[in-house]
């Protein structure tokens, strides 16, 4: 018991000191003086209802009618996108990319998933797992593209994504409504895709014994194993480790051998797989809450994708931060939407969200000046102890 | 002449490091004072301490006998106090009349009475004798030009101390001629200059006093009329320094770098820059290519390195025609490479120094195993290479790189590059920044390679370089090698003729291809 106290203290001592551990002191601090400017908006519009509105903000999915155990698997069910969006955006951060199209590669991947789920009934008991492959196919597809003008015509990676998501957008109501797809897959009544086939659907998994009737299915467990595999491959492979490298400097990595067009690609290719498998299992999923496996035909590109922005950027690009963050802003937004019954509009989220992206995006000069406040305290303690001459100092540090 | 401005017990600390440790220091009005010093011994610290950017911890500043508070560069600027940065802070799309005027823009009602600026700049440009051409772009001059705005720029705020940052790094021969004459000028006209440099001919040439700085602390002030080059660099680095570098004789081995009619063509503008080359390097030889900056030889080492693609021609590296392979396939087959840009190729300047230790070889056991990155063996390299190779920096392998010294990153790749196993070391302008006793190591360094056996290929813009460390010389002019020689046969001047393009030997590429004739070879052993 003992040792394994120590062993944890260790353990945690060690953490503090990386990198990871100030990033997340960072995000906190920011979340902090979000929340804090959030309360007091909500004081300042309606202070006769205030503290009901706050208590709701802050319970967030606690909220739920039927209780916080059942709205804990909601907001785990309605996040499970965004961690996917997310992961696209951190993955191709972390990689020096900013992938502005996870909403297209979204878009592609529902796309395609919801297609093999219609039509593909003759695939039998493969059919979900074919349509989680097309999916994350023709996200690799539309990651890809951006990739390739970058590598090879020097074009910013931001302004194709941005084109890919209308164009991925157009190009699947513009099938859809092809006179083949037309009268296959649309219901002509609410101009939606059809449901998928049952058999094309996702698992409940343990999650229906668990959280009855929240809608959660296994594409948590399938988000949250991604997220971990994209970990461990940034930080502990060789390839994660030349996909970083191009990030960091695209003629260091040339030079030191890494075939930085490859990389470059398949950086922006693989973040276009993630956001299409997150589009894929929001299709095939077996709940119909939310009206989550069909897809409504019209000219708005799907906020998914811009959403993962933010989650990347709170998590400051760790895929496992972007769990947390996503969990986070999952929770305040069903706290937001709480609030509405008792007369706030939930707009006030999306304030408290941008404080704390401004705020997280100060963070890394916030946790050194932390650094400086803690070392300046500290410095004190020595002093009132045993003052240490200059010479000592300087020892010390060489 | 009274004391314009004196830096008193100013300490600054970073993390790590303490980079300036009770330092004093004063300029007097009218003198060129340099500021000497190693890398990393806190030369470029305390000027932006005395030119606002970082804040002491500890100490004072005086100007004419009072304290002042410089809390940012606008302060500085108010006190009269200008800068020219080593890496210079110019818009590159504006003009150079644009440039100096900015910030400061003379203005009528709002409109920039660019008519009269004009005026001011052209008369500041006769007064100081500095050729620029006012109404070019920053981008389509030269590098000389632009550091002339620079110094427009603050004899146009009316600076009257003046602060330069290693200014003739990035000059040729000429330039810095010129510079010298320009700084002369400019005291002759009542400025002070700081002069940071750690080249000693220019702080004999130019300066009255010097000041030596050694691992952030001031070692001492000087007149330079009562000291000599080796006091100063005795003093500088703590050590007798030496500048001829003993060389045991030659045992030349096999051929192991082979170039065969080597052309490259430029996709910008079609011109042959490297010209149907052809050289061999042995195992145990030092060849250095010389000539002057702009002649083909930054093209010919990224060729050989694989970083541009050959037009046509051939490069063997131990007899494998590596000509179509790609880097990493040179670099894991006999390619050791010191890159001409340490920031753009060399470093990954955000990353931390064990990753940029190991950046040539993660990829290779015992570094990562089945795909997975290997810690251990990578902290154990990095300790070796920091320790053998002396590379300082506040916090050892975790680092980051950009917080480095110049010297210390230089010493870096240094350290990555030799520490390879590798037959051909090709190494461009591998001093380049360098103090005198990091010089003098990197020198060593490549002399030990060449004796344990590599091949070494040097490319160098210095002169001085180029007679101390090679054994043998090819010229390089416009794009084709105009001379080959041993070093001991040549003397500065005549080397000067071919790289000026007067002279050339006309049979030359034939001759290469050959070996080279047993005589010489033989000569050389027998010494």
């Amino acid at each position: 018991m003992n040792d394994m106290m120590t062993k944890l203290k260790s353990k945690w001592l060690r953490f503090k000191e990386t990198d990871g551990f100030h990033t997340l002191m960072g995000s906190l601090f920011a979340i902090g003086v979000g929340l804090l400017i959030g309360i007091i908006i909500i004081i300042l519009v309606n202070p006769s209802e205030s503290g009901e509105g706050i208590l709701r903000l802050i319970k967030g999915f606690m909220n739920h009618p039927r209780g916080a155990w059942i709205g804990l698997g909601q907001l785990l069910y309605r996040i499970t996108p965004l961690i996917f969006t997310g992961l696209a955006v951190a993955f191709a951060f972390k990689t020096g990319l900013f992938n502005i199209g996870a909403s297209g590669q979204y878009t592609v991947g529902l796309f395609a998933a919801s297609m093999v789920g219609i039509l593909g009934d003759s695939l039998g008991g493969f059919q979900w797992i074919v349509a989680v492959f097309a999916g994350m196919a023709a996200g690799f597809i539309w990651g890809a593209v951006p990739g390739i003008f970058k590598a090879f015509f020097n074009v910013h990676e931001v302004i194709t994504s941005i084109m890919f998501n209308y164009i991925g957008m157009y190009l699947v109501n513009g099938l859809l409504n092809s006179s083949f797809l037309r009268t296959r897959v649309v219901d002509g009544t609410t101009n939606r895709t059809l449901v998928v086939d049952q058999a094309a659907r996702t698992s409940y998994g343990p999650f229906n014994a668990i959280f009855p009737n929240s809608g959660l299915d296994i594409s948590f467990l399938i988000a949250v194993a991604v997220a971990v595999i994209l970990f461990l491959v940034l930080n502990k492979t060789v390839f994660g480790r030349e996909l970083k490298s191009v990030g960091m400097n695209r003629d260091a990595a040339k030079y030191a051998g890494v075939n930085e067009k490859r990389s470059l690609i398949l950086s922006m290719a693989i973040a276009g797989m993630i956001a299409g498998l997150g589009g894929a299992l929001f299709i095939l999923a077996p709940s119909t809450r939310n009206l989550g496996n069909a897809y409504a035909i019209e000219n708005v590109i799907l906020p998914a994708g811009f959403n993962g922005i933010p989650v990347a950027l709170l998590a400051n690009s760790n895929p496992l931060g972007v769990i947390l963050s996503t969990l986070f802003i999952g929770h305040i937004t069903l706290g937001g939407a709480s609030m509405q019954s008792v007369g706030f509009v939930s707009e006030i989220v999306d304030i408290i969200i941008g404080v704390i992206l401004y705020f997280s995006a100060f963070a890394l000069i916030m946790t050194q000046y932390l650094g400086k406040f803690k070392d300046y305290v500290a410095k004190r303690k020595k002093d009132k102890s045993l003052p240490p001459s200059t010479e000592e100092v300087k020892e010390g540090k060489q | 002449m009274h004391n314009i401005i004196e830096m008193q017990h100013i300490t600054k600390r970073f993390p790590g490091i303490v980079a300036n440790d009770d330092v004093n220091f004063t300029l007097r009005k009218g003198e060129i004072h340099a500021l000497l010093g190693e890398n990393g011994a806190g030369k470029s610290t305390l000027m932006s301490i005395l030119f606002g950017m970082y804040r002491p911890d500890e100490g004072v500043i005086l100007k004419n006998g009072e304290p002042i508070q410089i809390l940012n560069p606008n302060d500085a600027n108010e006190h009269g106090i200008g800068m020219v940065h080593q890496h210079f802070k110019l818009v590159e799309v504006f003009s150079i009349l644009d440039n100096i005027i900015m910030g400061a823009e003379p203005t009528n009602f709002g409109f920039i009475k660019r008519k009269e600026a004009k005026e001011n700049i052209l008369e500041l440009c006769k007064q100081y004798e500095l050729l620029v051409d006012v109404d070019a772009k920053i981008q389509d001059v030269s590098v000389g030009m632009q550091q002339r705005t620079e110094i427009l720029k603050m004899l146009y705020r009316h600076n009257d101390i003046l602060i330069f940052d290693e200014p003739t790094a990035v000059l040729t021969p000429q330039e810095i001629k010129q510079l010298m004459i320009t700084m002369k000028n400019l005291v002759n006209e009542g400025k002070s200059i700081i002069f940071i440099t750690h080249k000693l001919d220019e702080i004999m040439e130019v300066c009255d006093r010097v000041t030596v700085l050694r691992r952030g602390k001031a070692i001492g002030t000087v007149e330079i009329k009562n000291t000599t080059k080796e006091e100063l660099s005795k003093m500088m680095v703590g050590r007798d320094v030496v500048f001829e570098i003993e060389k045991k004789p030659q045992k030349l081995g096999d051929v192991v770098l082979e170039v065969n009619d080597l052309t490259v063509v430029s996709d910008r503008t079609k011109k042959h820059v490297v010209d149907h080359v052809s050289f061999r390097v042995r195992k145990g030889e030092i060849v250095c290519i010389a000539g002057v900056d702009g002649n083909g030889q930054s093209e010919l080492g990224l060729v050989l390195s694989g970083l541009i693609k050959a037009t046509s021609g051939q490069i063997l590296i131990s007899g494998d025609d590596v000509t179509q392979k790609s880097i990493r396939y040179r670099n894991d087959h006999g390619l050791a490479h010191i890159p001409e840009d340490r920031h753009k190729h060399g470093l990954i300047l955000q990353d931390n120094l064990a990753n940029n230790l190991v950046l040539k070889k993660y990829h290779i056991n015992p570094f990562q195993r089945h795909g997975i990155i290997n810690k251990e063996p990578i902290f154990e390299l990095g300790n070796k290479l920091i320790d053998h190779y002396d590379i300082r920096s506040g916090q050892r392998l975790k680092t980051r790189v950009g917080s480095m010294s110049g010297g210390n990153q230089q010493k870096a790749i240094i350290a990555r590059e030799l520490d390879k196993d590798s037959d051909v070391l090709l190494s461009i302008q591998t001093v380049r920044g360098l103090d005198v006793g990091a010089v003098e190591f990197a020198h060593r360094q490549i002399i030990k390679a060449r004796d344990e056996g590599k091949a070494v290929l040097m490319i160098s813009f210095e002169l001085d370089e180029v007679m101390s460390v090679s054994d043998r010389i090819l010229v390089m002019y416009e794009g084709q090698i105009v001379k080959n020689v041993m070093a001991k046969e040549i003397s500065i001047e005549e080397l000067g003729l071919y790289m000026a393009g007067v002279k050339r030997d006309t049979v030359f590429v034939d001759d290469l291809s050959k070996p080279i004739p047993a005589s010489i070879e033989g000569d050389q052993t027998h010494e």
